[in-house]
């Protein structure tokens, strides 16, 4: 299909040149702004001047701010983001550390917002103007106004504080250890067989996942009810009815399956807010990902830590945005790049 | 819903403003939550009963007055110092009110002319100004408003720098897809043919017909810059540890949430209903004056 490869190399340079611009804001933010890089980087007073002199010539900040530029990025693309002067390692290695956890949270918000909105839109969708819909639409209105990192809080306040039936914070319980295989301890538990593990690990998933998603609850259950009402209404609906098919086998089966291609767009765009909005909510939760570590770089000034946090959440969303659209053409090749 | 010309036209009297904002429950209840905040913000120095700051470290953990161990001098209690919840409630509602409304101007300021800009002129200038909000997008807002307070400090000047940085791009990408359907009506052709400028079009025609947009998404950037106040301050980075700021409230109260739970269900309560009430608010005005509008964050 030349149309569609024609449309792929366009979008590839797109998200190159993309990330070309992230760059330039990623290096522009910690350059241009108030503030010595030397000291940004190593601390503050932590060098005499003269070395802090022989500092800035050796890594070439006393070039022209292009050419400081070109260095950064050959350093950026070649992986090499600095060293966090706060924990005395590499920053990549830091983040490589940390990634699973976010990822593993945000993966299981995204599983949790499917069954629940799902679940929901169905309801809102079959019944429309019923009790269900309109408390079903109250709901998703209230859950898309307020935001996560308030959901989070909310919970910890209902769930862990007043009623103290879910953990409030971290990953797992001090005392159990697990060994790490891939980094997502729901995997990892049910990989060495410690069924125990899993269940705590999951008790301490649960708050901070429902309350990251519980925006997206709302975006699916409105796009899924709009989408299903459409779909209930098309002939083929009305031709397996007229067949005499099972009610229920039409709703769930030959309408949902038509009715969720909005909703896959949805998750895809949403995930980038999700990013976002885990940031904040692994601060409440203490849970130890990279959103965790932003506000232990801010604390200590550790401005290489942050700006390479800040760098691979720009690069992540735009892989994201990529591989939304890649997936988006694979499904519906009358997708056309504008 | 009405047209887009006569929605334009009740905005240019006070009345017809008036007759918008009451004609619906919803609305209604928008209007005076956002009322109640900008009243009691606004008043916050006249209101408060005392010093914010004022600690009294024998009064610490009070409940509030209707409980039997409130003290009616401190009708909401106390924090853990001693402090009067109401006084900083009162306070901190004016730290909300200032950084909405500046961040909200500032926001728009930028967002409007380059939207429509963008959307009236087409061609070179509206690539590029879209390239530049989309790569901005990729960076999450809370990340970028987090770094900006990291380089520049807290202070709720900075608070107001970082959202504005962060938060540009909805207007300047909501305004410009409206304004990409207002460029193809007849009136603006007529506008052309009569020798009007392109400055002049987008002044005089295609602005006045964004005006009930600009309403919509004012309130819901008012909501959005009041979360990340709130939200920064929470996690000790947005306004000084000094000034009384709902967020550094909720985080307070959770530290002591055994001894006194109403100093941060209070705050915390306060937040949702003033974001709830600017959403609520947004929605009405999106029902009443365009429905096409489907909200994004």
């Amino acid at each position: 299909m030349p149309i569609t490869s024609h449309y792929l190399v366009k979008r590839a340079i797109y998200m190159l040149l993309s990330v070309f611009g992230v760059s330039i804001i990623g290096f522009a933010l910690f350059r241009l702004l108030p503030g010595d890089p030397v000291e940004l980087m190593v601390g503050p007073g932590y060098f005499a001047k003269e070395e802090m002199a022989a500092l800035r010539a050796r890594l070439g900040l006393d070039q022209p701010i292009y050419i400081q530029y070109f260095i950064w990025l050959r350093d950026f693309l070649s992986g090499n983001f600095g060293r966090s002067f706060r924990f005395d390692l590499n920053v990549l290695d830091l983040i490589i550390e940390r990634l699973p956890a976010t990822l593993e949270l945000i993966i299981f918000s995204v599983i949790i917002a499917l069954i629940i909105g799902v679940s929901i839109g169905v309801i809102s969708a079959v019944r429309p103007g019923s009790w269900a819909d309109r408390i079903s639409q109250t709901t998703s209105f209230v859950g898309f106004a307020i935001p996560h990192f308030l959901w989070g809080i909310i919970f910890v306040v209902v769930f862990s504080a007043a009623l103290r039936i879910l953990p409030a914070s971290g990953r797992l319980d001090m005392d159990i250890e697990v060994n790490k295989i891939t980094g997502f301890m729901l995997i990892d538990t049910l990989l060495q067989g410690n069924v125990s593990a899993f269940t705590n690990a999951l008790t301490h998933i649960i708050l901070p996942g429902l309350a990251l998603s519980m925006g997206l609850i709302a975006m699916i259950h409105r796009t899924l009810r709009s989408s299903m009402l459409d779909v209930l209404n098309e002939d083929y609906i009305f031709t397996d009815r007229m067949k005499g098919l099972n009610e229920r086998y039409i709703i769930y089966v030959r309408a949902l399956k038509n009715a969720l291609m909005p909703v896959i767009t949805i998750v895809g765009i949403q995930f980038t807010f999700l990013l976002g909005g885990s940031i904040l909510v692994e601060k409440i939760y203490g849970w130890p990902g990279l959103g965790n570590l932003v506000f232990t770089a801010v604390q200590y000034q550790d401005l290489s830590l942050v700006q390479g946090i800040i760098m691979i959440y720009a690069v992540i969303v735009v892989l994201t945005n990529f591989a939304v659209d890649l997936i988006y053409t694979l499904v519906n090749p009358k997708v056309e790049f504008k | 819903m009405l047209s887009l010309e006569r929605v334009s036209e009740r905005l240019k009297t006070t009345r017809g403003v008036l007759s918008i904002l009451t004609s619906s429950k919803k609305m209604l209840f928008g209007v005076i939550i956002l009322l109640a905040l900008v009243i009691t913000g606004g008043l916050a120095p006249w209101l408060s009963p005392m010093d914010p700051n004022e600690q009294t470290l024998g009064r610490a953990y009070l409940p509030p007055f209707w409980l039997s161990r409130g003290d009616p001098t401190y009708l909401l209690g106390t924090d853990s110092l001693g402090r009067d919840i109401l006084s900083r409630l009162l306070y901190g509602a004016s730290v909300a009110v200032y950084v909405s409304v500046t961040a909200t101007i500032l926001t728009a300021a930028i967002g409007v002319p380059l939207g429509i800009a963008s959307g009236y002129l087409r061609g070179k200038f509206d690539e590029t100004v879209m390239r530049v909000v989309d790569i901005w997008m990729s960076f999450p807002p809370v990340l970028l408003a987090i770094t900006l307070i990291s380089i520049l400090g807290t202070g709720i000047n900075n608070v107001i720098i970082a959202i504005v940085v962060a938060d540009w791009t909805r207007f300047t990408r909501v305004i410009r897809s409206e304004v990409l359907n207002i460029r193809e009506k007849d009136f603006i052709l007529a506008a052309k043919s009569i020798g009007f400028s392109s400055f002049q079009i987008m002044r005089y025609e295609v602005l006045p017909n964004v005006v009930p947009l600009i309403s919509i998404l004012a309130t819901l950037e008012m909501s959005v810059a009041i979360t990340v106040e709130v939200l920064l301050s929470y996690a000790g980075l947005g306004v000084k540890p000094d000034t009384p700021s709902w967020g550094s409230m909720i985080a307070d109260g959770l530290s002591y949430f055994r001894l006194n739970p109403w100093g941060m269900l209070i705050p915390l309560a306060t937040t949702i209903i003033v974001i709830l009430g600017l959403n609520i608010l947004g929605d009405g005005l999106r029902e009443r004056l365009d429905p096409r509008l489907t909200l994004t964050r």
